[in-house]
Formats: structure tokens, C-alpha cells, sequence
């Protein structure tokens, strides 16, 4: 018993992780209309912008902090040189661009840091066990929980209650009716964009801890936030959240039960998804 | 989709495709096709491997990873289906291929065909999924079922050698009129160079016919404007899904070519392997195929040469992916019949 | 008399409680030109969609050449020879003019063949000739369809639904954002496509529709609100009132 809630929390934190990612690429795809293929390698830079910060000033409280907002800024800075051009130009060619970006980033990284991948130390503040009766869990997954957790309830609320929001949620629908109406509409751009890779990177500063960094960590974690994102429902926030977590404890629980499977069963429940309800669980028709 | 009425929306411009729109701009009327004359280019470029590759199992490699290349290409520049899971195909060509050869018998043709077909139907059911909706799932998606395949593979170690890869193939051999050879790349590998020139040549032909072709033209018209194409009584996903066989057809060929190259199949990460036929196509340029044929062996040679002296090679061919994605959309092919002439006939003019 | 090519009866959509098309019934008899105008939001193009397929109707049936069509997908609406020509410009943006009327003149009969070139097929390239005079487009087949200006695109749009051969053409205002020089030319266009192809036309410009429609139909806030001859419209009072004032 102590066993399967354990496994089942931690499904549920790298279910946590996987909403963050797959939130990123629905709001990324919303506004920009393209796939970001490189969120899983800016993931990746964020835990190791972390890493390094952590050694350098020997928590992880700081990174916490700051890697949010490197990464917005490298977010805006990509949007702003390399992404922009592709607007306009077929869908196609954005995909592909941030495609090879995921190339540039990840080679990029081994070269620096090497291929060895790098550990991460948990905060001592959380070096802890917490006993819930049943199973004494550690802190950090706990905080992890709950980070996700704050991180979507601000999303949700910029999204339902900042004019900035209203907008974003506006042009999602409507490009069209947005451009006529004379909103600065290329500035939303880099704004959502920089949003979503600083949530990328929030998930890579929090995933340190619990596996450590290493350059090919933004790949898996990328095909399994796709799925999150086709299971969800493309453009769906609840969708993502509720998939992602659906996901992250099926696996967790496969890995108990029948580990052979575990890397199986997500893209069954994809396929699944996609025969019996194309749009989605959430997804609008 | 439909049209809602939005009164923005009646000055008539075209909502999609915009720069795209001015790219042609620049060349006003058509640029003259290059159809048959593609496979004369690749006649050429054949000699020229074979005369100039001195690692004879490089130059073979280069036929088959073209020929990969160019079929994925009907996907994704005939097609504007990006797939990102076209190892998938090849993997399962070659595990095909070499199943075959290990437990059936060592006729090429008999392990070529279970490749080819085997994988026409497996691309069948893995497209019915992939083009259920849109472009932008299908590219998720088929990444997915590549990494679906990488799993089932790893796990299932008794039937493909898990980790490990397949090992131990038998040389095969090929049946023609009149004569048997054997398919020794090591022992052999000019014989091995012909017959895979020949098999590459006969497929790239059928696959500039499918471009061509009435079905093809309809591909291409979809990627364009896939309301309009349903406006002439296409059933489009039809014709996406026929197109999304024949590629994993050719990739299932190309990887059971391999597998008899190495004896071998090994298993990696495909979402790896998928990038790296997808950098082929980029390079090369998708407006033509042979433009990813070109670029399948100047990846090839940039890999054999870079990594010799730079272990972070990759990180050059990432950004070499990039700059050619932002001002060479149209890649090498682009450059050689586009760019380069037009150069030509500028300076003409001002002598 | 022989059954009318299009009846629509009692259609009816309504999106989230506002009913867009709401019990409108049309006859359009063989050979005819049918306009349909109504103010902005009236419910004109939700009507082309519940008859093209892009909408489902809440209620109501679409019988087209004598068989019942309703909620079924565009593209086999269209093989059985209704076309549409579009009021967002839709043509196929990166391909040539004479390729953009030809891969709607293979529709017909060579739809799915993949072992001949296209271009070997003669009668399709004849046929997409004639489409090609008729539209005034034969001096710019090489041209790619996004260099042509906005009027020339429209009238490809036009072609590309013209060259599939269609029994009934609907076209959705093919005057719009057009030059009154392309406005004539096009007005041209329609009334001699007219002589051997049946067309239901929504259009803005009142003179356009009083001068080639031989019928008309008003909608206003998604209901019928008259139908008859174009003289009869003009002297309506009601008609004059909604579609002058655009409110009631």
C-alpha cells in the first residue's frame, strides 16, 4: 500500500513536470501557430543554467528565481532573431527551424559542460522525509507538487485576469479580428513565447534534483509532452494539466506493476486517444 | 475549416502562405521543373561516389540514405507533412530484412520484399493514426510512433536483439536471369555498389513518376490549400495517407539494403535517427528530390570529415540546419538552380 | 417541369443559442441565377456552408440533383457537381495558374491515378485551355497564383470551380474588394458562365445583383425575409428598409 502511493506521488511529480512543458507548447502553438520542437532542449538549459548557479552559490533557492527569468530573456532574444522571420512563411519552416535549434542547444551544451550530465543537490531545507500515515515521502517531491501547482494557478489567472491575458486568449482565436483591431501584436509574440520557455525552465530547475542534468534530458521529456499535448487536446489548458498528470501516474504505476511496459504505455493511451476521440479529452471540436 | 464572415476578412488576402508568397514573388513566372532530368543527375552523382568515395561501405551507405531521403521528401516538401519519425521505416525495413535472412532464407529478393511490404502495411495503420487531424499533430505524432517503435524494439530483445541490435545477418544472396551473386559488401563491395545503384535508380524513378503523376500533383495542391483540394472532390487525407506508404514503403527498402550492408541493425534513439534523414532533406532542399539526395551525401561527407577533427561536429551541422532553414529554405538544389543562375544572368546584363 | 437542381428545406444552425440560419427553404430550378443578399451577419455564408457540408444544420434537409445531401463531407458534396468559389480568395497559392485549373480538371476521371504523368493526360489539359480563355487567364498560364493581382486571383478562384465541371456553382461574392473596371469584367464572366451552368451567387453590391440575377432572396437575421424577381426587390419597403439601414 505504502508502496503504490509512493509511486503514484511520484507519478504524479513527473506527471507535474510534463504539464509544465506541455502548457509551454499549447500556449507557444495558440499564439505563434507553430510546434516549438526546441521547448524540450530550452528545458534542458534551464536545468543546466541552474546547475551551475546552484554550485556557484551553493542552494537552489536562487535558481529558482533567476532561471525563470534568464530564460524569458533567451525565449525573447530567439523570438525576437530567428523565430520572427519564420512568421508568415509556412508552418513548416518554424518547426524545422526550432528543430535544428534542438541540435545547436544540445551540442552546444555538450560542449560546454560535457556529455556526463551533472548532479544536481536537493535544497537542505528539503532534505527531509514527510509522513503521511501511510508513506514517508521526501520533501522535495512534496515541493515540486506544489511549485507546479503555483505556477499553473498563475498561469490561469494571467491568462483569465490580465488584460494582457484577455489579449493573448483573444488572438489565439481570432488572428485576424486582433491585427484589425491595431494591437501591437508582434510584442504578445515575444511575451508568450519568453513565457513558455521560462516555464520550461522553471520545470528544468526543479527536475535537477530528482535526475540530475544531462543534454539529452529535453528529448524524452519533449516526445512524452507531445503526447501529453494530443491526449490533452491541442490549445487546451486543463486538458494539458489533467493529461499530463494522467500520464505521469499510468506510467508510474506501469513502472510497479509491469516495468516492460512503461515506456509503452503513453503512446497507447495516445493512440487510443487519437482513434476514439481525435480532438482530444479536453480538446474543443 | 470555414469561412466566417469577419470584416477584415473580405479584402481577400491570402491568410496563409505569405512570405512564402514573396519568395516566388521574387521569380515572377515559374521556374522550369526539373523531372526526368533528375534521374540523369543521379546517374552522375552515382559515378561520381563511386569514383571518389574511397570507403566503399560509405559510398553504398550514401545511395541508401538518398534514397531514404528523397522518399521522405514526398512528405515533407511535395506533402508539407514533416515527419519526425521516419526511422521508424527504416528500422523496421532493416529488422524485416534481416529476420528474414537469419530464419527464412538468404534470397535478397524475398527479404527486400517482406520489407518493403510489411512496412507498406505497418505505414498504413501508423498513417491512419498520424493523419486523423491536422499537419501539426502528424509531426507529433510521428515522432511518437517512432519512439513507440524504439521501445517495443528494446524490450522485445528475443526477436531483435534488444540494446545490443541484431546481429550476425547471413550475407544474402541475389537471384538474377541466368546468375546468382552473392551481396558481400565486405568481400564485394563493387557488385554490392551496382546492384543497390540499379534498385536505387528504378525506385527514384517510380518515385518522380508518383510526383508527377495525376495522385502526386493532387499531394502537392493539398499542401497548398487543403480546403480548395476538398472544393474539387478529393478526399485529401486519401491521397496523404497513399503518400505516407509510399514513403515508409521506400524507407522500408532503404533500411533492408542497410541492414544486408552492415549484417547488421542496431537500435538507437530514432528521434535521433529521424533528424538526421530530416537534416538530409533540409540540406539538400524539398522542392525537388533530388535536391535530398545531394544533401544525404553532403551530410554524409561533412560527418565523415567533421568528426575527424571536431568531436562537437553536430553542433556545425545544427547551425548549418538553421541558417539554411532562414535564408536557404529552398537548400542546396535551391542554391544550384536558383540562386546560382540568377547570379549568371545579372551579370550578363550589365556586360 | 423537371425538379429543381438545389432544395433546401427548413435549414436551420444555430451556434451557441443564436440562431445564424433560422427555417430558410430555397428552390433554385435548373439553369438558374439565384442571388442571395441580407446586411452583415444575416446568415448568408452559414447558409453556403450548411448547403456545401462545412456546417451541419441543426435541422432541415439539402437535396441536391435529386439526392439528399445533408452532413455529408465537402468533398463528395462536390464530386457529385457542386463547386464553390470563395470570398476569402482560395486558390492554390505556390502553383502556376494553368496547374491550379488543371488539378481541378483531372477531378473527374483521373482523380487517384498514380502511374501516368499528369501533364501526358490530354483531354484534362484541353479542357484546362478552355477554362483558362473563358476565365481571360490563358496569357498568364505560367504565372504563379500569388504574383497575379487581387482581381485575376479572384477570377482563378473562379476557374478552379468552373474547371471541375460543376452542375451548380456557388459562388460567394465574387465581386469583393474588386476594381468597378473588374467588377464589369467579372459581372461579364458570370453572366455568360451562366448559359450552361446553374449559380447561387451571395453578393454585397446591389447593382451587381439587380443587373444578372433573375431571382432574389433577402435574408435578414438569418430568417427569409422575401424572396422574388429583382424588379419586385427593389420596391419592397421592407427590404429597402433592412438593407438600407442594416438594422430593423
Amino acid at each position: 500500500m505504502g508502496q503504490l502511493i509512493s509511486q503514484i506521488v511520484l507519478g504524479l511529480v513527473s506527471g507535474a513536470l510534463l504539464v509544465l512543458l506541455a502548457l509551454g507548447l499549447n500556449l507557444i502553438f495558440g499564439l505563434l501557430e507553430f510546434i516549438n520542437f526546441s521547448h524540450g532542449a530550452l528545458y534542458m538549459v534551464g536545468a543546466y543554467v541552474a546547475s551551475y548557479l546552484a554550485v556557484a552559490t551553493g542552494s537552489l533557492w536562487p535558481a529558482l528565481l533567476v532561471v525563470p527569468v534568464v530564460m524569458a530573456l533567451l525565449g525573447a532574444g530567439l523570438e525576437r532573431t530567428i523565430i520572427r522571420p519564420m512568421y508568415g512563411r509556412d508552418q513548416v519552416d518554424a518547426l524545422l527551424l526550432t528543430f535544428g535549434l534542438t541540435y545547436v542547444l544540445i551540442e552546444g551544451v555538450r560542449m560546454i559542460a560535457g556529455s556526463g550530465g551533472r548532479r544536481v543537490s536537493t535544497p537542505e531545507l528539503l532534505r527531509f522525509q514527510v509522513d503521511l500515515g501511510i508513506v514517508r515521502l521526501p520533501a522535495y517531491l512534496l515541493f515540486v507538487v506544489v511549485v507546479v501547482g503555483l505556477v499553473v494557478a498563475g498561469l490561469h489567472l494571467f491568462l483569465r485576469r490580465t488584460d494582457v491575458g484577455l489579449i493573448v486568449r483573444a488572438g489565439i482565436r481570432d488572428h485576424v479580428m486582433i491585427r484589425a483591431l491595431g494591437v501591437p501584436f508582434d510584442r504578445y509574440r515575444t511575451l508568450v513565447f519568453a513565457l513558455g520557455v521560462a516555464v520550461a525552465g522553471i520545470a528544468g530547475v526543479l527536475t535537477g534534483p530528482i535526475t540530475g542534468v544531462y543534454p539529452e534530458m529535453g528529448a524524452d521529456i519533449l516526445i512524452l509532452a507531445f503526447v501529453v499535448v494530443v491526449v490533452g487536446g491541442m490549445g487546451s489548458f486543463w486538458g494539458a494539466v489533467v493529461a499530463g498528470l494522467l500520464i505521469g501516474v499510468v506510467v508510474s504505476l506501469t513502472t510497479l506493476y509491469a516495468s516492460v511496459y512503461a515506456g509503452i504505455v503513453p503512446f497507447v493511451l495516445m493512440i487510443l486517444v487519437m482513434t476514439f476521440r481525435p480532438r482530444g479529452l479536453l480538446g474543443a471540436t | 475549416m470555414t469561412h466566417l464572415t469577419t470584416p477584415s476578412a473580405t479584402d481577400g488576402t491570402p491568410t496563409a502562405g505569405e512570405a512564402a508568397v514573396t519568395v516566388a514573388r521574387l521569380s515572377g513566372a515559374a521556374p522550369a521543373r526539373w523531372t526526368w532530368g533528375q534521374l540523369g543527375l543521379l546517374v552522375v552523382l552515382a559515378v561520381v561516389v563511386l569514383f571518389t568515395v574511397p570507403n566503399p561501405s560509405l559510398a553504398i551507405g550514401m545511395l541508401i540514405y538518398g534514397l531514404w531521403a528523397a522518399g521522405l521528401n514526398l512528405l515533407v516538401g511535395y506533402g508539407g507533412l514533416v515527419s519526425f519519425g521516419h526511422a521508424l521505416p527504416f528500422a523496421w525495413g532493416g529488422y524485416a530484412a534481416g529476420l528474414t535472412l537469419l530464419h527464412v532464407s538468404s534470397s535478397a529478393w524475398l527479404a527486400l520484399l517482406v520489407a518493403v511490404v510489411s512496412m507498406a502495411v505497418l505505414s498504413a495503420l501508423v498513417g491512419a493514426v498520424c493523419l486523423r487531424r491536422t499537419e501539426v499533430y502528424f509531426s507529433m505524432l510521428t515522432l511518437a510512433f517512432a519512439q513507440l517503435g524504439f521501445f517495443i524494439a528494446l524490450q522485445w530483445d528475443d526477436l531483435t536483439g534488444g540494446d545490443d541490435g541484431l546481429a550476425g545477418i547471413p550475407v544474402p544472396t541475389l537471384w538474377l536471369p541466368g546468375t546468382t551473386v552473392e551481396l558481400n559488401a565486405l568481400r564485394d563491395p563493387l557488385t554490392f555498389f551496382v546492384v543497390t545503384a540499379v534498385l536505387v535508380l528504378v525506385v527514384f524513378a517510380g518515385l518522380i513518376l508518383y510526383t508527377e503523376s495525376p495522385m502526386g500533383r493532387v499531394l502537392q495542391a493539398i499542401r497548398e490549400s487543403e480546403e480548395r483540394a476538398r472544393g474539387c472532390g478529393y478526399s485529401t487525407r486519401l491521397v496523404q495517407l497513399a503518400t505516407f506508404v509510399v514513403a515508409g514503403a521506400v524507407a522500408g527498402l532503404a533500411g533492408g539494403l542497410f541492414a544486408m550492408l552492415n549484417n547488421f541493425v542496431g537500435l538507437q534513439p530514432y528521434w535521433l535517427l529521424s533528424g538526421v534523414v530530416l537534416i538530409m532533406v533540409i540540406l539538400g532542399g524539398r522542392s525537388s528530390l533530388f535536391g535530398p539526395f545531394l544533401g544525404a551525401v553532403v551530410y554524409l561527407l561533412l560527418e565523415s570529415t567533421l568528426s575527424r577533427y571536431f568531436a562537437s561536429w553536430q553542433l556545425i551541422v545544427g547551425a548549418i540546419f538553421v541558417i539554411c532553414v532562414l535564408a536557404f529554405p529552398q537548400g542546396l538544389w535551391g542554391l544550384l538552380t536558383q540562386t546560382l543562375p540568377g547570379l549568371f544572368r545579372k551579370r550578363r546584363r550589365t556586360r | 417541369m423537371t425538379e429543381p437542381i438545389l432544395t433546401a428545406a427548413g435549414l436551420d444552425r444555430s451556434f451557441g443559442g443564436i440562431h445564424a440560419v433560422n427555417d430558410v427553404s430555397l428552390e433554385i430550378p435548373q439553369g438558374a441565377l439565384h442571388a442571395i443578399i441580407g446586411p452583415n451577419g444575416s446568415g448568408k455564408t452559414t447558409l453556403f456552408n450548411l448547403i456545401t457540408g462545412h456546417t451541419r444544420p441543426s435541422a432541415g434537409r439539402v437535396r441536391f440533383a435529386g439526392e439528399d445531401i445533408t452532413g455529408m463531407p465537402y468533398s463528395k458534396v462536390a464530386r457529385k457537381g457542386l463547386a464553390k468559389s470563395y470570398q476569402i480568395t482560395t486558390v492554390f497559392p505556390l502553383l502556376t495558374v494553368f496547374e491550379n485549373v488543371r488539378i481541378a480538371a483531372q477531378a473527374a476521371a483521373h482523380s487517384y491515378v498514380f502511374w501516368r504523368p499528369a501533364d501526358g493526360i490530354r483531354a484534362v489539359v484541353a479542357h484546362t485551355e478552355e477554362v483558362l480563355e473563358r476565365i481571360g487567364l490563358a496569357g498568364e498560364r505560367d504565372v504563379i497564383a500569388s504574383n497575379l493581382s487581387h482581381g485575376d486571383q479572384r477570377r482563378l478562384d473562379l476557374g478552379i470551380a468552373l474547371a471541375t465541371s460543376p452542375r451548380l456553382l456557388l459562388l460567394d461574392e465574387p465581386t469583393a474588394g474588386m476594381s468597378p473596371s473588374e467588377t464589369a469584367a467579372t459581372v461579364e464572366l458570370v453572366k455568360e458562365l451562366n448559359r450552361d451552368v446553374t449559380i447561387l451567387m451571395i453578393e454585397h453590391k446591389m447593382d451587381v445583383i439587380l443587373s444578372i440575377a433573375d431571382r432574389i432572396t433577402v435574408l435578414h437575421q438569418g430568417e427569409k425575409l422575401f424572396e422574388g424577381a429583382p424588379e419586385d426587390v427593389k420596391s419592397h419597403p421592407r427590404v429597402q428598409e433592412v438593407y438600407l439601414t442594416g438594422t430593423l
